[in-house]
């Protein structure tokens, strides 16, 4: 199993690495927390429950009662105790989102309705990938492929926030179809009941529907020319004389072996999502973790920030660790070899 | 001997029963540069319990002539004409105007096929098993029932049908040859009447070859089975077929029983094809070439499309294309020519009715003396692999990963080489031969500087090439002399020249590296000179073309211009006839000679093949050395070697090698394999004492203990690694060790 042992040093290491040039880089933007906060307070003191004319002596009496400053050190003090901390489970607390708050529980709220709009997307990625990619490779050379072909350079190349925008305007402020924001509505109560679950998903059509809409090209033309390839091969050839059925074919025969090349970027397709969920989220005001780190962002939040990070790149190197363990079920020849 | 010529009246007797029935057959298809013609007007009929060959080189539209049959020409081809199926009993099925599902049951129930290419033809993420059920599913078949017969036939191929069913067994977990069994197994699971197998041979190594052989041979009889089978290897059809087809450019020229187009060939082609294939009994001097080459299928040729190549052709093959005429009127021999007896004046009979030996013309000239001063020494050179063997780095680089993970940890390293010892002279010629994974490649890679012996030394004109590379001869000799002295040709020139880059810019490189001083005009003045020495006619015109718009052996050919440029001392030829047409390897081994004159070159020449060594050797004075499980087991004077070889592998590796004359062919397919297991032993734990023991008829008690070297005591050209050698060795008192001792057939 020396595989699996050194797979899982290499994903350590990667998520150290990760941490440590996340936290020093979070740290060098220019800023912080305070000066945030500060011009927050001149530019409309009422907002914090300040008088109009607030004096800069009220100014800074709220900033010192207000915010969670750490206590004045190096960075590298702040690094090592930071290191520490995290290894306990303690992500710091939230300076300025929400001062005071556990960074954790911010995240472990946000995070699932994130992971939930980008799992369908994913799902529904992945089938048209599929479709699209193995009817192209099937009817290569006809106009059908010809069009389609295009058609997927387009979904590739359009970015998803236009389609996003598009969608927003068109489906949501005009139409009327769907939610223009938000999570679920607001009337009901959030537990196990129909009208709570039927509002989340009704919520999520938007936000889904921007990535399926620009996501599968990439993925479906390159599925087409691994299909190209397996079509020619001769197994294929020869399981059509053997008589089997084209369904049988398709599936076992064409499908499987196709997809065994993307499997990897495959497995990691959702934390590449959760990357494009910062700008996604922003659009459709939708509080996942993308738009709590576009918010920590603008906020100079630094360890809301540092954990949105980590968490993302944990999401990234255990994708990318399900993909290389899973492939031997996918492929035996992989099998034999890692488990040998 | 009586046996198998009663077989064949027999088969002649029943011969009327005609099976399938081919009437003008043809496939098109349309290319960018026209209409393509890949099967022209073929007429064809196969008759019940017969086996019919269909010998051809590369693109002669044999396996085209195959798959219509099945009416499975791929897209883009058109296939037209008439295929009749005849069953036993009941009416005549007009195949290609079944509908799918018709089409789909005639398919594998009544005729099956064994495709080419065992490695491909199995789903690699499939079990081996669910093809099995697969199939027998898609034809409504009882599974178990069927699985029950896969069992059994199973069992007659020689294979272990419990462990290749289980539900874990995939393709890649087996050899070569048990996939080339399986895939036989499994195209008769239906019960066919007709088995159609393309090359059925294909890529397996000589003894595998004929354990097929054999196997399908008496298949044949215990399935009641007709066979039609595909081969570019005319010594295959001779052994195994009652009739043969001659297939050329799309076209069938001759057909008849084996013995009469053999013995009486009547086409020219024939005739030129049969004279170009390097047979052990054909003397040297009598294997020529083909001249020219195929045509392309969008550029037939008017007439008779072997016209511009046939030396007896008139105005009339011009203009007119022949049919079918007999040869004479007893039998149901016919060739499409115009000039049959014009041409059996001027290409004289190629095989004779009397069987032999391998034959030389040994004159005074030959050297029968130790090398002097040799170019190149190789001194107990060892070489251990710690990677997956070179056939696992064919898979993704996804698995490579994981598979270095695990050699790296769990296995001990491959013993590639052991122990070798050679010497080779100025303008010398040595060739090795051996089957796959002997090591052969290791020892000419080793040779020449590419690989790093793990122990022992290889010595350059004295100097050791290791050392001139850490840079301990500096003063006397650069290593990028060294380098530039030892070169290599490939086994597969279209991957050997960069497809990016024209003939002339390929073949410019050598002579920037090496002749500085040679300008633009220098260096087109000596490409086009070698380019029309080897007979690239014409130069000006090839030297702008891609690697592409070349023949397989045009390409060939640039590469070794390529290396013959950089004036070496010694070239390596891996394997370089062995992908060629059979027409092709003779010139490509007399190019490689001509050059010898004229470069004085010594040679390492890798093969697979003891005829296409012999010729090589045999023509050069050369010697060959027998290569097993990384060693040398006998080497020697080529003549030597081939007509009185000591070790028992020699002699196994000679009886495999299928003569050209049907009588005798037929003689030897039968016979029972020598060799005690199929199972080549592991090369990270190779066995104790002599390496060959395990399946070697004649091993001992002694053979165990000790590892028979090849004596080196100078003076002995011909020597063997083998106990047998010595009369007076503690092997003859001790006891053998599979039973009685087997003879090996010949010997």
């Amino acid at each position: 199993m020396g595989y699996v042992r050194n797979r899982l040093i290499q994903a350590v290491v990667t998520m150290y690495g990760v941490i440590v040039i996340g936290f020093f880089t979070i740290h060098a933007m220019p800023g912080g927390p305070r000066e945030y906060l500060q011009r927050q307070l001149r530019q409309n003191p009422m907002q914090y429950g300040l008088p109009e004319d607030a004096t800069e002596q009220d100014i800074q009496y709220y900033l010192d009662e207000f915010l969670v400053v750490p206590p004045d050190r190096t960075i590298y003090e702040a690094f090592f105790e930071y290191m520490i901390n995290i290894h306990q489970g303690d992500f710091g607390v939230s300076y300025i989102y929400s001062p005071g708050t556990p960074v954790v529980e911010l995240i472990a709220a946000a995070a699932p309705w994130t992971i939930f709009i980008s799992s369908i997307a994913m799902v529904y990625m992945l089938v048209a990938t599929i479709l699209f990619g193995s009817f192209m490779a099937y009817y290569e050379g006809t106009k059908f492929d010809m069009g389609m072909t295009i058609g997927m350079l387009f979904n590739g190349g359009i970015p998803y926030y236009i389609v996003a925008i598009i969608l927003l305007y068109f489906v949501g402020y005009q139409l009327e179809w769907f939610p223009t924001g938000g999570r679920y509505n607001t009337e009901y109560q959030p537990g196990y009941n129909l009208d709570f679950i039927g509002s989340a998903f009704y919520h999520a059509v938007l936000p889904s529907l921007s990535f399926i809409l620009t996501g599968f090209g990439a993925s479906a033309l390159s599925l087409r020319a691994h299909a190209i390839r397996i079509l020619g091969e001769d197994y294929i050839r020869a399981a059509r004389i053997r008589g089997l059925s084209s369904y049988k074919i398709s599936t076992r025969y064409l499908a499987r072996n196709s997809l065994l090349p993307m499997w990897t970027s495959i497995m990691i397709g959702l934390s590449g999502l959760l990357g494009g969920a910062v700008i996604m989220e922003t659009i459709f005001a939708y509080q996942g973790m993308g738009l709590l780190m576009f918010e920590a962002t603008i906020a100079r939040d630094f360890p809301l920030l540092t954990a949105n990070l980590v968490l993302i790149t944990f999401m990234f190197v255990l994708g990318t660790i399900l993909a290389d363990l899973t492939y031997a079920l996918i492929d035996p020849r992989a099998e034999q070899a890692s488990m040998g | 001997m009586y046996g198998a010529t009663e077989t064949t009246t027999e088969t002649r007797e029943q011969s009327k029963d005609t099976i399938i029935e081919v009437r003008n057959a043809s496939v098109t298809f349309d290319m960018n540069r026209g209409r393509g013609r890949v099967l022209d007007d073929v007429d064809l009929d196969v008759y019940r319990g017969e086996t019919l060959g269909i010998a051809g080189e590369s693109g002669s539209g044999k396996s085209m002539l195959a798959s219509a049959l099945l009416d499975a020409v791929e897209d883009p081809g058109m296939l037209t004409g008439d295929v009749t199926y005849y069953p036993e009993d009941g009416d005549p099925i007009d195949i290609l105007e079944l509908d799918n599902s018709d089409l789909q049951r005639l398919r594998w129930e009544e005729i099956a096929m064994v495709f080419q290419g065992a490695m491909d033809s199995f789903n690699p993420t499939v079990p081996i098993k669910a093809h099995f059920v697969d199939t027998l599913e898609a034809h409504n078949a009882d599974v178990e029932e069927g699985l029950q017969r896969a069992r059994s036939i199973m069992h007659d191929l020689n294979l272990d049908p419990e462990r290749i069913l289980e539900v874990d067994t995939y393709q890649h977990e087996l050899s070569g040859g048990q996939r080339q069994r399986i895939l036989i197994a499994l195209s008769l699971i239906l019960e066919p009447e007709l088995l159609v197998l393309d090359e059925p041979t294909g890529a397996l190594d000589l003894l595998m070859q004929r354990k097929i052989l054999k196997l399908l041979h008496e298949i044949k009889d215990d399935y009641n089975l007709t066979m039609l089978i595909v081969s570019h290897d005319l010594p295959i059809i001779s052994a195994f077929a009652d009739r043969v087809g001659v297939m050329y450019a799309f076209e069938l020229v001759e057909r008849g029983d084996v013995e009469d187009v053999l013995y009486n060939p009547s086409h020219p082609y024939t005739r030129s094809l049969l004279r170009a294939t390097p047979d052990p009994q054909t003397p040297l001097d009598e294997i020529t070439t083909v001249d020219g080459s195929a045509p392309d299928p969008v550029n037939i040729p008017s007439g008779c499309t072997f016209h511009p190549r046939c030396p007896v052709a008139g105005d009339r093959c011009e203009i007119e294309e022949p049919d079918m005429v007999e040869v004479d009127d007893e039998t149901e021999h016919v060739a499409s020519c115009f000039y049959q007896e014009e041409g059996k004046e001027e290409i004289p009979a190629p095989v004779s009715k009397e069987s032999g030996d391998f034959t030389f013309e040994v004159d005074d000239t030959w050297s029968r003396h130790p090398i002097e001063d040799p170019i190149l020494e190789l001194e107990d050179v060892s070489v251990r692999y710690k990677d997956p063997p070179l056939t696992e780095r064919t898979l993704p680089d996804s698995i490579l990963e994981r598979l270095d993970e695990r050699y790296d940890i769990v296995e001990p390293p491959v013993h590639a080489l052991t122990d070798v010892s050679l010497e080779l002279g100025e303008e010398d010629v040595l060739v090795l031969v051996g089957e796959s994974g002997s090591g052969k490649s290791t020892l000419g890679r080793t040779a020449i500087g590419l690989e790093e012996p793990t122990e022992g030394s290889v010595k350059y004109d004295g100097y050791d090439v290791q050392a001139v590379e850490r840079g301990e001869h500096t003063g006397e000799i650069l290593f990028e002399d060294v380098r530039r002295a030892m070169q290599i040709i490939h086994q597969d020139p279209s991957a050997a020249l960069n497809p990016y880059r024209t003939i002339r810019s390929s073949l410019s490189q050598p002579l920037k590296r090496w002749h500085s001083d040679m300008d633009l005009n220098d260096r087109r003045a000596r490409i086009k000179q070698m380019l029309e020495s080897t007979g690239i006619r014409p130069a000006e015109e090839y030297m702008e073309r891609y690697p592409n718009e070349l023949s397989g052996g045009e390409q060939q050919r640039v590469s070794i211009i390529r290396a013959m440029l950089i004036e070496p001392n010694v070239i390596l030829s891996d394997e370089v006839v062995s992908a060629l047409d059979v027409s092709l390897r003779v010139e490509l081994m007399n190019l490689l000679l001509d050059m010898q004159d004229t470069f004085s070159t010594s040679y390492l020449f890798i093969s697979h093949n003891l005829t296409n060594a012999r010729y090589f050797a045999g023509k050069a004075n050369g010697r060959i050395a027998v290569m097993y499980l990384g060693q040398i087991v006998e080497t020697g004077p080529i003549d030597e070697v081939l007509s009185d070889p000591k070790h028992p592998y020699t002699k196994i590796l000679k009886w495999a090698t299928l003569p050209l004359d049907p009588d005798s062919a037929r003689e030897t397919i039968i016979e029972e394999s020598p060799i005690v297991t199929e199972k080549s032993p592991d090369p990270r734990n190779p066995p104790s004492g002599c390496s060959f023991h395990e399946a070697c008829p004649k091993a001992r008690e002694a053979c165990t203990q000790t590892r028979p070297k090849l004596d080196s005591d100078g003076n002995q050209l011909h020597r063997a690694a083998c106990f047998r050698d010595d009369p007076d060795h503690e092997y003859w008192q001790s006891e053998p060790l599979h039973g009685e001792e087997r003879e090996i057939p010949g010997e």
